[in-house]
């Protein structure tokens, strides 16, 4: 449902676009997935193997469920997500896991029987006769499992691969990689930030913090506009740093041409290899789920997203949102939604202790432990409450670091207490330092200075100082490598 | 994985082709059938710092001894061939 | 007598443009290989110099004389081009004929290459010659004041041509996207 105001998006610019053959209306900075909440869409997959019905989880990479394919013929995309995917007119997204209808799944029988179909079941089962497995047996398990199919033909599109150089190349456009490219690019030297989004901003443009006395997403973009106007600073935008390799070359898929109708021609997509002789790795975090009965009902996501969508998106994913957390961190989720006019219908909190003030109904010490409701959530079972109606449920289990693409070294993260997570040690990535909250830095300040920190530590190592001023271009020799000489 | 070679500068590992272990500059006198053996067949595979040949192939065409751990892949030190050789 | 007719080796291809990029054939009337004799570089260097005004650069450098311009084409190995050499303390090649020479112009010159080419290009200045790959062929690249000359063997002429062409679009379409 979308709200009256609020949010990065164009409400005067609205684009149609089709899911699943109906046609819908977003809005310019739309993504898929926010488009069709503010459709009041919920139910958009179904789930591997049993086929049980899925829905938005997330408000980013990391969807799970949302997953669609694009586009026709040798052009077929499959596994698109919803959560990444900016709507634009040309837009027919079809549901890639059902038999039948999306509504009416003809192989959801499989999950009525699922206590019959125990783990390794196909394998068990399918085995005589023989020659039955490849006629018979695969062609339809392949159908009931897996994701979306290739067209099997010659693709028509283009896609082209490039180098790129640079002094520091900084990982993430949140408050932490925003702060590290300033510094690099001040002391002069060339930096290429990347950001998996097509806004810069990071969680910035999610929340409602403020800096320097303005709304966080503010910043942000003032931030990115001083950049952009520095010679020395390549900014890559739908840019995902996808791996490490020796000798400080990363790998990085730019999604070029996936957001216009009309590509006009240029490639969909560049495969960079970015030669970085430094690095700050500012990926940020994610948030984790907490598990519970049902708790793949469509309608069930993750707290973040649920404030990501109201504050970025000018959508609200519910009209009577549960909201069910183990940490403080789901309280802002509880803010944010009752200051855009969000019905709060249940706040849960694990915690005896914690400290919890509100116009809604507040349990203390107390778990959702099971969600009713098939295609939809319609309510969520409380201890010592029983059934709280309610249509959508924010889940909130703290938060881990994204360490990832520290680990593709051969480096192993390690536990930290404090947060209950794995952060990642120092020198996993030769030239690599991890700043803000991939390092586990989780407030907004500490992000921001770790940020700086990070860049500083960086530029140290390639000789640079922190505080030389700009050379006439903006460009400066770092070290040159070039050996010249008979 | 990226080579500083003396000339050129550093490159990319595609430049570059391997050619095997740097036993290969130490070719035996003619008629040690036995040092011809050592020399032809047997080496060291040692887990951390070795000796290769490599040449920039696509680049100077220069001969190159690339000192590295092949555990980290870190490249420890290059040399023209035949500054080594001489 | 059968009456051969020369061509070039991009005959039919050339030029071709995208946006503000240009590929275009240059005619070179010769090219000659040059590898100077053990310890004969210095001397073989001042007799190209007073050949084609210009002697034997350094390592990743181009030299233009007023008669042609020698190029850093390897370890101890040179091309000059355009001029005729007399004889040289060094084994030289007639190369005329062998390449295909284009040059790559325009804004986004750089952009272009960097989709064929691993070379950091923000660190070639005019007159930097260097010996890399573009795509798979292996080639003498120059940096010019508004680009690039490239030399890739002659039978890979149209292989040049083409992928300079779908990178050039690629280049041009991303900038009006």
């Amino acid at each position: 449902m979308r709200l009256e105001t609020g949010g990065q998006i164009n409400r005067d610019k609205r684009i149609t676009f089709k899911f699943n053959g109906t046609e819908y209306q977003g809005c310019e900075g739309d993504t898929l997935a926010s488009a069709l909440l503010a459709n009041r869409v919920k139910l958009v997959a179904r789930s591997f193997k049993y086929h049980r019905p899925r829905g938005i989880m997330s408000d980013g990479s990391q969807e799970p469920n949302g997953l669609v394919e694009l586009h026709q013929g040798d052009q077929i995309t499959p596994n698109v997500r919803l959560t990444q995917q900016e709507v634009h007119s040309g837009i027919d997204a079809r549901p890639q896991n059902y038999w039948g209808s999306l509504d009416w799944d003809l192989l959801e029988l499989n999950d009525l029987l699922s206590p019959f179909l125990g783990a390794g079941f196909y394998y068990k089962t399918f085995m005589w006769p023989k020659a039955f497995w490849e006629k018979l047996y695969e062609p339809v398990i392949r159908r009931a499992a897996g994701l979306g199919k290739l067209s099997m033909q010659r693709n028509s599109d283009s896609y082209e691969k490039a180098f790129a150089f640079c002094d520091v190349l900084v990982i993430g456009s949140g408050p932490a990689g925003i702060m590290a490219a300033l510094t690099a690019a001040k002391a002069g030297a060339e930096v290429i930030l990347c950001e998996e989004d097509f806004r810069f901003g990071g969680r910035l443009n999610s929340e409602t913090h403020q800096i320097g006395g303005k709304p966080g997403a503010d910043w942000a973009a003032d931030k990115i506009v001083e950049l952009s106007a520095m010679e020395n600073v390549r900014l890559m935008r739908r840019t995902t740093v996808t791996g490490a390799y020796d000798g400080g070359t990363y790998g990085a898929l730019e999604r070029v041409a996936h957001h216009v109708t009309d590509p006009q021609g240029a490639p969909l997509e560049c495969f960079w290899r970015i030669v970085a002789k430094g690095c700050v790795y500012a990926a940020g975090a994610m948030e984790r789920p907490i598990a519970f009965r049902n708790n793949d009902r469509p309608g069930v996501m993750m707290a973040s997203a649920v404030r990501g969508y109201v504050n970025r998106f000018g959508v609200a994913p519910g009209k009577r949102v549960a909201i069910f957390g183990n940490n403080d961190d789901a309280f802002r989720t509880a803010r944010d939604l009752d200051a855009a006019g969000v019905r709060i219908a249940a706040y849960v909190d694990t915690r005896e202790e914690a400290e919890i003030d509100g116009d809604f109904p507040i349990y203390k010490g107390a778990q959702i432990t099971n969600v009713k409701g098939r295609k939809a959530v319609e309510a969520v079972t409380i201890t010592g409450r029983g059934d709280v109606m309610a249509d959508c449920v924010a889940v909130s289990g703290g938060w881990n670091p994204t360490v990832h693409l520290t680990c593709h070294m051969n480096g192993r993260p390690q536990w930290d207490e404090n947060i209950v997570g794995f952060v990642p040690r120092h020198g996993m990535i030769p030239g690599m330092e991890v700043a803000g909250a991939a390092k586990g830095h989780f407030s907004t300040k500490a992000c921001l200075q770790s940020g700086i920190g990070s860049a500083k530590d960086v530029l140290k190592s390639l000789g640079i100082s922190a505080r030389a001023a700009l050379t006439g271009s903006g460009r400066r020799d770092v070290q040159d490598h070039t050996v010249l000489g008979s | 994985m990226r080579i500083t070679c003396p000339i050129c500068g550093e490159r990319d590992r595609r430049e570059f082709y391997y050619t095997g272990s740097d036993d290969y500059l130490n070719r035996p006198e003619e008629g040690d059938a036995e040092g011809m053996h050592r020399y032809l067949h047997i080496r060291e595979n040692p887990a951390g710092v070795t000796k290769e040949l490599w040449c920039h192939e696509a680049g100077c065409g220069a001969w190159l001894v690339v000192e590295r751990n092949v555990t980290t892949h870190e490249v420890l030190g290059v040399t023209l061939a035949s500054e080594v050789a001489s | 007598m059968v009456e051969l007719t020369a061509k070039t080796p991009c005959a039919g291809l050339l030029p071709v443009a995208y946006g503000a990029l240009t590929l275009r054939e240059l005619a070179v009337a010769h090219i000659t290989s040059v590898a100077p004799l053990k310890g004969q570089h210095e001397a073989v260097s001042s007799v190209v110099k007073s050949a084609v005004g210009a002697g034997l650069p350094d390592p990743g450098r181009a030299l233009k004389g007023a008669k042609g311009e020698v190029v850093w084409s390897g370890k101890d190995q040179f091309f000059v081009l355009d001029a005729e050499l007399p004889k040289l303390n060094a084994a030289t090649t007639d190369q005329s004929d062998a390449w295909a020479v284009v040059a790559l112009e325009g804004e986004g010159a750089a952009e272009v290459l960097a989709r064929l080419c691993p070379l950091d290009f923000g660190r070639m200045d005019e007159g930097d010659a260097a010996r890399s790959l573009i795509g798979h062929m292996s080639a003498v690249i120059i940096a010019r004041s508004d680009g690039y000359d490239l030399m890739v063997f002659r039978s890979m002429a149209k292989t040049l041509v083409h992928e300079l062409s779908v990178a050039m679009k690629g280049v041009a379409s991303r900038a009006a996207l």
